[in-house]
């Protein structure tokens, strides 16, 4: 029995990560996302695509909890989050909403400090595990030279790092985030995907991230969700997805893909607004 | 000012800063001991405090400053301690007990008892109790119409929320203040500007040992604050049962500040401006500024009391009026400054 209960336990890790069953979400009495059902899978990028107001922050907030769900179940490493503990689920899962906000009188290591919330008790002091925990999320987002300096003197590029590094001292397996390259420029939003990309190499972070820009989507991700209107459109590899269809459907695009010599990954090159 | 210190580094510079506000605070205690319409040296003060002094000076500092310093150093700690949950609790450097209408639900509740109940007001022993009940109870309100009971918290919403019912309580009061006789009235008005009246050992007792219990709860629930300071999604993510946590700091801030204004009168505009004062001490931190910002509240309130006593012009006047005057110049420097 407690052998089986072993095996059954590593396959279910060796699974999804996330698991959304009936998902259903919306504000006050608007339903956005109806009927959501997917797995994402463990140790892989994950980009969430579609236009505008299709639901996909939407979704990644209520996998998140950051919005209550309106029905459906969410499950997490093979646990339902909704009998599992706050603090539970922080352990397992990290979010990062959009463009968050920080006292500008925070330095680096405080910020990455409160990643270690769920695992402190009562008054909390941070432990030598914990102090060597943050030290690690700074030095694998490469802001460890930064780790006394204020958030207000930061650079949007190095703010995203240290809201990363914050998350990762989280110690989940799984990280959400919410566009992350928002208000970037192209070389601090690759700096940003680069990092992402080490973070599942490395130290087989699962990412689940929604992103706006469909090259960049399809570049760093190993499978894409695209939606429309609340409900998955269609899931899989980037060359499986992102394909003329998929632009006329989801975003009113008349594109042309090629396909990218570096990564052979599919890529939009020109592209206008679909007349059909 | 503090750049590129290191994390141990900084936190013992704020222990340091906490230690040395608290011997301002010690200073200016002891200073309020010696001044007054009977001064006593300093060195008179500090024997008669262990045991020394003359007849006298046993009565004046023992009877008459001791117990209205104690009062005000807690309404201090109080109002300090509640002005900073309001302003984490909601992202905002202008919430305070008295800018969200808790202060005006008091208000109003500690009004309608002198007009209905207490004909009498030299024993308002219910006083507190129900300043503590009306700030409770118009805190709920708040709540209740400023949240969803299915969406996230609005921290605007909320704001909105308590600005328009403080409106609302306290044009309830001063109507009932129409109906009240002039002694009532003379009470209330006296309430309502600051008055230092709860001068009793017991009333003074049963503050310390509230603000100690609640102050302790706050200290244990200080990291959610720091949490919920990064906003309510962050929050969230990071295992803080964010509504929760909301409703519990509330009552907290609730309850220490409608205590300490039931006893020693309405001193809300200490909850806006000690925070701020600590906050460039120390910090956002809660751990630190919560005790920094209690402390710069005590410093201020004692201050004013002095004022109060040693200037003979003044005598008579409530300390909550002199609090407003010595503070607002000082925290309209530090707005200026930090644009």
């Amino acid at each position: 029995m407690e052998h089986d209960k072993v095996i059954s336990q590593s396959l279910v890790a060796r699974g999804s990560a996330i698991e959304t069953k009936n998902l259903a979400v919306g504000y006050d009495k608007v339903i956005i996302v109806p009927d959501f059902d997917v797995k994402l899978k463990q140790g892989k990028i994950t980009s969430i695509i579609g236009a505008n107001g299709c639901g996909k922050s939407t979704v990644l907030k209520a996998i998140g909890r950051i919005i209550p769900r309106a029905g459906g179940t969410v499950i997490v490493n093979g646990a339902d989050v909704s009998e599992l503990k706050n603090k539970d689920i922080a352990k397992q899962l990290a979010v990062l909403p959009q463009t968050p906000t920080a006292p500008g009188t925070l330095t680096c290591f405080e910020l990455v400090s409160y990643g270690r919330f769920p695992y402190q008790k009562g008054f909390g002091r941070m432990t030598k595990e914990d102090k060597e925990i943050v030290e690690w999320a700074l030095e694998v987002t490469n802001m460890k030279e930064f780790r006394n300096r204020e958030i207000a003197y930061l650079s949007g590029g190095q703010r995203q790092r240290v809201w990363i590094a914050m998350a990762l001292a989280q110690k989940t397996g799984i990280i959400l985030l919410d566009e992350p390259t928002t208000y970037l420029d192209l070389c601090h939003q690759l700096e940003v995907l680069e990092l992402l990309k080490k973070l599942n190499e490395e130290q087989g972070a699962t990412i689940v991230m929604v992103l706006h820009d469909l090259n960049l989507a399809s570049r760093y991700s190993d499978e894409l969700l695209a939606m429309k209107q609340g409900k998955v459109f269609s899931f899989g590899t980037p060359k499986e997805v992102f394909t003329e269809q998929m632009l006329k459907e989801c975003f009113r695009i008349d594109g042309s893909i090629q396909f990218d010599q570096m990564s052979g990954k599919p890529l939009c090159v020109s592209y206008d607004i679909y007349k059909g | 000012m503090i750049k590129s210190t290191s994390y141990e580094q900084k936190n013992k510079i704020r222990v340091l800063i906490i230690i040395g506000t608290l011997v301002l605070l010690v200073a200016v205690f002891l200073l309020g001991c010696s001044m007054g319409p009977y001064a006593i040296p300093f060195a008179d003060v500090i024997d008669t405090l262990f045991g020394g002094g003359t007849e006298r000076m046993k009565l004046v500092v023992f009877e008459f400053r001791l117990p209205r310093l104690c009062l005000a150093l807690l309404v201090g700690f109080g109002m300090g301690a509640a002005g900073v949950i309001m302003q984490n609790l909601l992202h905002n450097d202008l919430a305070s007990p008295g800018t969200l209408g808790v202060a005006d639900g008091s208000s109003l509740f500690v009004t309608l008892y002198v007009a209905l109940i207490a004909k009498d007001v030299d024993k308002p022993i219910l006083l507190p109790v129900l300043a503590l009940i009306g700030g409770l109870i118009s805190a709920g309100i708040i709540y209740l119409l400023g949240t969803k009971r299915k969406k996230p918290l609005s921290s605007t919403k909320l704001i909105m929320t308590g600005v328009a019912m403080g409106a609302c309580y306290s044009a309830i009061a001063t109507f009932v203040m129409y109906m009240l006789d002039e002694n009532q009235l003379e009470f209330i008005q006296r309430w309502n500007a600051g008055e230092l009246w709860g001068t009793q050992w017991n009333y003074i007792l049963i503050l310390f040992v509230w603000l100690a219990a609640f102050g302790t709860v706050t200290m244990y629930y200080s990291r959610r604050l720091n949490a919920i300071n990064l906003g309510y999604d962050i929050a969230t993510g990071l295992g803080v049962n964010v509504k929760s946590s909301f409703i519990i700091l509330s009552f907290l801030a609730v309850g220490m500040s409608s205590a300490s204004v039931a006893f020693g009168g309405n001193f809300f505009f200490l909850g806006l401006i000690g925070p701020h004062i600590a906050r460039k001490l120390v910090g956002t931190d809660a751990r630190f500024l919560i005790p920094a910002s209690g402390i710069a509240s005590a410093v201020i309130i004692i201050l004013a009391n002095i004022l109060v006593e040693d200037v003979s012009v003044f005598m008579n006047i409530p300390t909550g009026i002199f609090v407003s005057i010595l503070s607002v110049p000082y925290f309209l420097y530090l707005l200026i400054r930090s644009r």
